[in-house]
């Protein structure tokens, strides 16, 4: 079985090898080096405590900015608890038609007073008056301890608490609310020949596009370790936003690209068209990313020159290359059924390059037989 | 930049010479702090100690030895990092696993380190063989631990397309030292 790499032993370099390790990677983005410029030069000015005889030098943080910092929280806290109160006493706006599960959303976060009959509104038309009167006063007692209760975050939570029995007495309205809020039908495993999406039952999934990173994922975002996409559902398709980029994966769609051998792209029939004569190059692929190679290039109906070769598909800048380094030329003559007459064996262990790109197919040899690459089209089945 | 160079800089700028000392050594010396600190510090207490190393450096510039800056500064660079192991260790739940020591040479261990110094040489001189931006890739995140998106910011590159890329390096990386049998 295979290992990765233990990356670990470079813990141990020497400096030489340390060295040379510095020169391949920076250590940080432009932002980070230059404020451990700006500190180092900061230091070097400031006032600083040296221990005798070595070289480590020790700085200690002036006791006020303790004092600031704790000034600063209390100002922080204050403020947040006024502006909560504050909002608090907003009247939220009327819900329109559309506003579906994105109004559900910000009336529930902001306008905690009506948020819940608000919700069951948007959701549909019908409601019945037990739903009104009980999110009132729910919805009025937490905005009467809103302005005595600084303890922000127990706030939130005490308004969500007394949102959810709401929708279950409007079962009609819970579900639809629930389908534009969280959608449910979002869990299963997607595919397209990018990658897969898997999304559990309990909020857990993974993303597979050449590796599996696992990540959860809620009503609107795929969080991973070190990124968090949006999406949305569209029946059995979920689109992505990775990075500015959407992408686009179906339940039952095709499998991704890493699943299949890049040699499975490449096999084929191509042609080279040379004046008075054609050449014919066959792609055969065989396990993994290997692919055997024959070209045949009929000198006359009797005779031609056959070059085989075999190597392993590398992914190229969106090119798959191979390079080999087996390549035989012979030249053959044939009977007039076809079978072979003779063979005589030009070279042997010959060395090239195989380009492909779209539909073509470029031949660079190692030898000198010709002056420039050959270019062949794969011909369509 | 030669050291005599950026002795010039220093001489003609004080604040011109510290930065182009600072890029000059910097990756070198964050190499040997997050080497000495990766196991015990955050990337922020390795930039604080990179910071201290050229405080040091800028300090005592004038009184370093033509002919030595590279080697003051490496030393400078383990001494401080060492410190700052120490440091950091004394503040978080000590290990008893002596693989967590590894970073702190035992003189009986010397002959185990200089095989695995040998092996690190090998591995880096087959990362580099990798080429750009591959090298920096594996480097950045074997080594560095850096996340896909800090990387495709350094190379240029999104997120996905890091992942995708190191997926292919590790396979291409496996192939090769497993026919060396240096995995």
């Amino acid at each position: 079985m295979k290992r990765n790499p233990d990356f670990d032993v470079l813990r141990h370099a020497d400096d030489r090898t340390m060295e040379e390790l510095a020169d391949l990677c920076p250590p940080g983005d432009e932002k980070r080096m230059e404020k451990m410029f700006q500190d180092a030069l900061e230091k070097s000015r400031g006032d600083v405590e040296s221990e005798t005889g070595s070289s480590t030098e020790i700085s200690r943080r002036p006791q006020w900015t303790r004092v600031a910092m704790i000034a600063a929280c209390m100002v922080i806290c204050g403020t947040a608890a006024a502006g909560i109160g504050f909002f608090s006493q907003l009247t939220p706006p009327e819900p329109t038609a559309q506003s579906g599960a994105a109004a559900t959303d910000t009336t529930a976060a902001a306008v905690p007073t009506d948020a819940p009959s608000e919700t069951a509104v948007s959701a549909t038309a019908a409601h019945t008056a037990e739903a009104e009167a009980v999110p009132e006063t729910t919805a009025v007692q937490t905005a009467t301890d809103a302005p005595e209760n600084e303890n922000t975050p127990t706030m939130q939570t005490e308004i969500r608490t007394e949102m959810q029995p709401v929708q279950t007495t409007a079962p009609q309205e819970m579900t639809t609310a629930a389908e534009t809020a969280a959608p449910v039908n979002a869990e299963g495993v997607y595919s397209s020949r990018s990658g897969v999406i898997t999304l559990n039952a309990d909020g857990t999934g993974t993303i597979r596009l050449q590796d599996t990173v696992p990540i959860r994922w809620d009503d609107r975002m795929l969080t991973g370790e070190d990124f968090a996409y949006s999406y949305t559902v569209s029946g059995d398709t979920i689109t992505v936003d990775m990075d500015g980029m959407e992408r686009s994966f179906t339940k039952g769609g095709e499998m991704p690209q890493s699943d299949i051998p890049l040699a499975t792209y490449i096999a084929g029939t191509y042609y080279g068209n040379y004046p008075a004569e054609r050449a014919v190059m066959y792609v055969e692929a065989s396990q993994d990313d290997t692919v055997k190679i024959t070209v045949r290039w009929g000198s006359s109906a009797m005779s031609a020159v056959e070059w085989t070769m075999s190597g392993i598909c590398e992914e190229q800048g969106g090119s798959i290359v191979i390079s080999y380094q087996d390549g035989m030329c012979r030249e053959v003559e044939y009977h007039s059924d076809g079978t072979i007459a003779s063979e005589t064996t030009q070279y042997t262990q010959g060395t090239g390059t195989l380009t492909f790109k779209g539909t073509t197919a470029e031949w660079s040899t190692g030898s000198e037989e010709f002056d420039d690459a050959l270019v062949f089209e794969y011909a369509a089945e | 930049m030669t050291e005599q160079e950026l002795r010039s800089r220093m001489a003609h700028s004080r604040e011109d010479g510290c930065r182009a000392v600072f890029e000059e050594y910097a990756s070198y010396v964050y190499a040997i702090v997050w080497q000495k600190l990766s196991g015990v510090g955050t990337r922020e207490d390795a930039e604080e100690c990179v910071s201290d190393v050229f405080a040091n450096v800028f300090r005592q510039f004038d009184r370093i030895y033509e002919g030595s800056l590279r080697a003051y500064v490496g030393t400078a660079a383990r001494r401080t990092a060492i410190n700052a192991y120490y440091r950091l260790s004394a503040h978080s739940t000590l290990s008893l696993d002596e693989e967590d020591h590894t970073d702190i040479p035992d003189a009986a261990d010397i002959p185990a380190d200089y095989e695995k110094a040998a092996q690190a040489r090998e591995l880096l001189s087959r990362i580099r063989a990798l080429g750009e931006p591959d090298s920096t890739i594996v480097i950045a995140r074997f080594y560095y631990g850096k996340s896909s998106p800090e990387i495709g910011r350094m190379t240029g590159m999104s997120a996905p397309a890091v992942r995708m890329r190191l997926q292919r390096i590790l396979k291409k990386l496996k192939k090769e030292l497993e026919k060396e049998d240096l995995t």
